[in-house]
């Protein structure tokens, strides 16, 4: 009895140790990048403008690296906490992190204890562009522009304003607006996208200015009444821009971007970055992505870097100049 | 008329081979889903979504709604057998499901939970058909300082819950809120109570609470016990609820669905919290209000068919305006989007075939379900029959893998084993887990809409007096929280009038 119960026990242990070795080959066999599935992080939850565009763009990719791709969802803080958990993954290029602009560029200058620094993500490629756009709802009283602006310096204070959350693109760009036309409108914080349409919708709040695909549908339907436009939308070429109106400083781009774990191979950034671009330029892609609001733009690599750097700096210095923290 | 021409045009969209298929498998993967604990509709739509981009625009929305709606009917499965909650919106059923089950009237409670659902489904989707776009003008009414006003009042019935000390159940109620507070201030950002972790900046997850305390903690506390299976065995009676059972619940299944659903159309209040406030309603406006929580049927009606019409509330924003009402509704309309479909205001006149399919198939889905689940009953009954060695682990695994399915994060099962300890302990001591799940809930939702309403009126608390509709919520919870002692007051006196004369 002792005797089997030993050779039972060799058995287990050999077929342990086999498997385990099995492991290790499959490491110690270096494929070229990339040889299974890339991980893509969203840090923000499902059906959000970011998901959106990864969920449009994710088979195109698949397709030009020839490895599935799996979107993850790690919401929460603001897009921080799915950002620290890709500063914290492993830099072999199978995991990505697809977030807004506001993820890099507004939150380092308004969170000064952000867990991770904004060295330890090194962005790849951005790959479509979200114009906003500042609307009332159809009861509203103001049809342009002007009226908006001439009513918020008649009553400082008294007017309000919907954002989808602090440090927002929609809560900065007022901001800026707020600084370069001198009013004083009341900042209201809600929760994302949907919180902010339903107050202006219901009246609660007096306007919003946000990224088009939160409010194309309504647009659309004439429930929102568009004033002025950060830029030119296609859409609609009969809404103005900001900068037409005399108010050029208060434009904010929102957009869409890779970025990858720091020390990640350049060889590798660059076979993600040249498959973005190969998927930009299928004409269904783009068309798809200017349904749901956006557009086409390719930025990547270093010209990108040193666009958010930029732009990182810019945000320091609004928000600091407007006080904002 | 108009409206019977689009809801034939509707049948006609859902009942072909197609739709049929997916209503089918949305039922069943969200009654699957319902009943084990820890999963979730949310996490499962999000695993689902990508499939269903390869599937046309009407028949993934079938789907997906099957899931939702059909979370909501097995969730109260497992609260009704075993004290554990499938959904979190099955917590208040565990009260006097789980009691019934233990009297032998496991089916009763089954059957009229499920029939519960199926009248408070069919009654959403009924309305949805009828008056959608005019609830949607009333569900945009509620801005900030309703929210207020509706929330409160939902605290105050954390008084009509607490089945032992009101005190124990106000003490619980704070604990929650303060674990509500965890995360990121609503108006600045700041962290608070996040101890420097990345994930606490997120909050609590509310799945890992629930679990914890109800789920781990019963394990727990049963493998104290020495449990003898002949409770179960043999005391089966009815397997469907008979005719006084009907009776009770007929008042508590109309007044649920009623409730659940105009709460349910309402942005941000959930499936969660109407029930809840379902079984408050019904404890205050029972003749026996102590047989709640030794297995009053009520307690299980209301809230079932609470929780269902809620989950067809919820579909309203979005079918006529493209708002989502909670998570599970953005991603139905980013599903939507996806298939070229813009949810939104143009939805029922550019996608007619999506808009009323849906709501055809939410009938359909319906009768689906009931004809799922009434049969199941018997098989469910049988699970009361595994033994516990077998059992509980498997709960516990269930639980965890629930909970890592929603955010992928060890420490939210960290969050659920200390809840778990926890919940124990509180059960040992008499503390009671629900009014910590309301303040939890409501805690922050109170909070942010407090703040966001001064901020509307610059610091005036006058404002809450200027809105009729959030004044109407603020009586209503004042005069809940007075009458219990007034009411005592006055009794007190009428016997000592009656005692002098």
């Amino acid at each position: 009895m002792r005797a089997r119960g030993f050779f039972k026990g060799l058995l287990i242990f050999g077929m342990v140790m086999t498997l385990a070795m099995a492991g290790s080959w499959a490491h110690s066999a270096e494929k070229e990048y990339p040889n299974r599935e890339i991980e893509i992080v969203v840090p923000f939850s499902a059906g959000g403008m970011v998901d959106l565009a990864v969920r449009v763009i994710a088979d195109e990719l698949a397709k030009n690296l020839g490895v599935p791709t799996v979107i993850v969802t790690k919401a929460g803080a603001g897009g921080t906490i799915g950002a620290q958990y890709v500063s914290q993954a492993k830099p072999d290029g199978y995991t990505l992190l697809l977030g807004p602009h506001s993820l890099y560029c507004i939150e380092p200058a308004l969170q000064p204890n952000l867990p991770y620094k904004t060295t330890d993500l090194v962005p790849v490629a951005r790959f479509v562009n979200y114009p906003f756009v500042l609307a009332v709802r159809k009861a509203a009283p103001w049809k342009t522009f002007e009226e908006l602006i001439a009513y918020a310096k008649k009553t400082p204070g008294k007017m309000s304003y919907a954002s989808s959350g602090v440090g927002s693109g929609s809560h900065v760009i007022v901001e800026m607006l707020k600084v370069e036309a001198g009013l004083d409108i009341q900042h209201i914080p809600y929760k994302g996208g949907p919180g902010q349409l339903v107050a202006v919708l219901g009246g609660h709040s007096d306007f919003l200015y946000c990224g088009l695909p939160a409010v194309l549908p309504e647009l659309r339907s004439g429930d929102l009444r568009p004033l002025v436009a950060a830029e030119k939308i296609p859409e609609f070429p009969k809404i103005p821009t900001v900068a037409e109106k005399g108010y050029p400083g208060s434009a904010l781009a929102s957009w869409a971007a890779f970025s990858v774990p720091k020390g990640t191979p350049k060889a590798v950034i660059d076979k993600i970055a040249n498959a973005v671009e190969k998927a930009v330029k299928v004409p269904k892609l783009a068309a798809k992505l200017q349904d749901i609001g956006g557009s086409v733009q390719f930025v990547a690599k270093e010209e990108l870097g040193q666009e958010i750097e930029r732009d990182i700096k810019r945000m320091t210095e609004f928000i600091k100049k407007a006080k904002l923290i | 008329m108009d409206i019977t021409q689009h809801i034939l045009y509707g049948f006609s969209v859902a009942l072909t081979p197609e739709n049929l298929f997916y209503c089918f498998l949305g039922s069943f993967l969200g009654t699957l889903i319902g009943v084990l604990p820890g999963l979730g509709p949310a996490a499962s739509i999000a695993l689902l979504l990508p499939i269903t981009f390869n599937i046309p625009a009407t028949g993934s929305i079938i789907m997906l709604a099957g899931i939702f709606y059909g979370a909501q009917y097995g969730g109260s499965t497992t609260s009704i057998l075993v004290n554990i909650p499938g959904e979190a919106s099955s917590v208040v059923t565990c009260y006097d499901g789980y009691q019934m089950a233990r009297q032998g009237r496991a089916g009763a409670a089954l059957g009229i939970a499920a029939f519960g659902s199926f009248i408070a489904g069919t009654f959403g989707t009924l309305m949805i058909m009828l008056i959608s776009p005019l609830l949607v003008l009333v569900a945009l009414k509620f801005g900030p300082p309703e929210f207020v006003g509706l929330m409160f009042a939902g605290l105050v019935m954390v008084v009509c819950l607490s089945r032992e000390s009101v005190l124990k159940g106000l003490m619980m109620a704070i604990v929650g809120i303060i674990l509500g507070s965890v995360g990121l201030d609503p108006i600045f950002g700041t962290q608070r109570l996040t101890f420097g972790s990345t994930t606490l900046m997120g909050g609590v997850e509310i799945i890992a609470l629930v679990m914890g305390l109800f789920g781990i903690s019963e394990v727990l506390t049963n493998i104290e016990q020495v449990l003898t299976q002949d409770v179960y065995n043999g005391k089966i009676k009815g397997l469907l609820p008979n005719k006084k059972d009907w009776q009770t619940s007929a008042g508590p299944i109309a007044r649920g669905s009623i409730l659940g659903f105009f709460l349910g159309i309402i942005p941000g209040v959930g499936t969660i919290v109407p029930t809840f406030i379902s079984y408050a309603m019904e404890k205050k406006l029972s003749k026996h209000p102590e047989t709640f929580g030794t297995g009053a049927i009520e307690g299980v009606a209301g809230p079932e068919a609470t929780n269902n019409s809620a989950s067809s509330g919820c579909f309203v924003p979005l079918l006529t305006m493209g708002l989502p009402t909670n998570v599970i509704m953005a991603m139905m309309v980013g599903g939507l989007m996806i298939h070229g479909v813009q949810p939104g205001p143009l939805l029922m006149k550019q996608h007619p075939d999506v808009f009323w399919g849906v709501i055809a198939s939410m009938y359909i889905g319906n009768v689906m379900l009931l004809v799922l689940n009434l049969p199941l009953i018997r098989i469910w009954v049988l699970i009361l029959k595994i033994p516990e060695k077998i059992l509980f682990p498997l709960i516990i695994l269930f639980c965890i893998i629930g909970t890592y399915s929603v955010n992928q994060n060890y420490v939210d099962i960290i969050t659920l084993m200390i809840f778990g300890g926890l919940g124990y302990m509180m059960r040992k001591l008499h503390y009671e887990a629900g009014p910590l799940i309301l303040g939890f809930i409501l805690g922050p939702m109170i909070e942010e809409g407090l703040r966001q309403s001064l901020l509307m009126s610059k610091g005036d608390l006058s404002l809450f007096l200027s809105r009729p509709i959030a004044l109407c919520f603020l009586l209503f919870a004042f005069a809940l929280l007075i009458s219990s002692p007034v009411i005592a007051l006055l009794k007190a006196r009428y016997k000592v009038v009656e005692m002098e004369e």
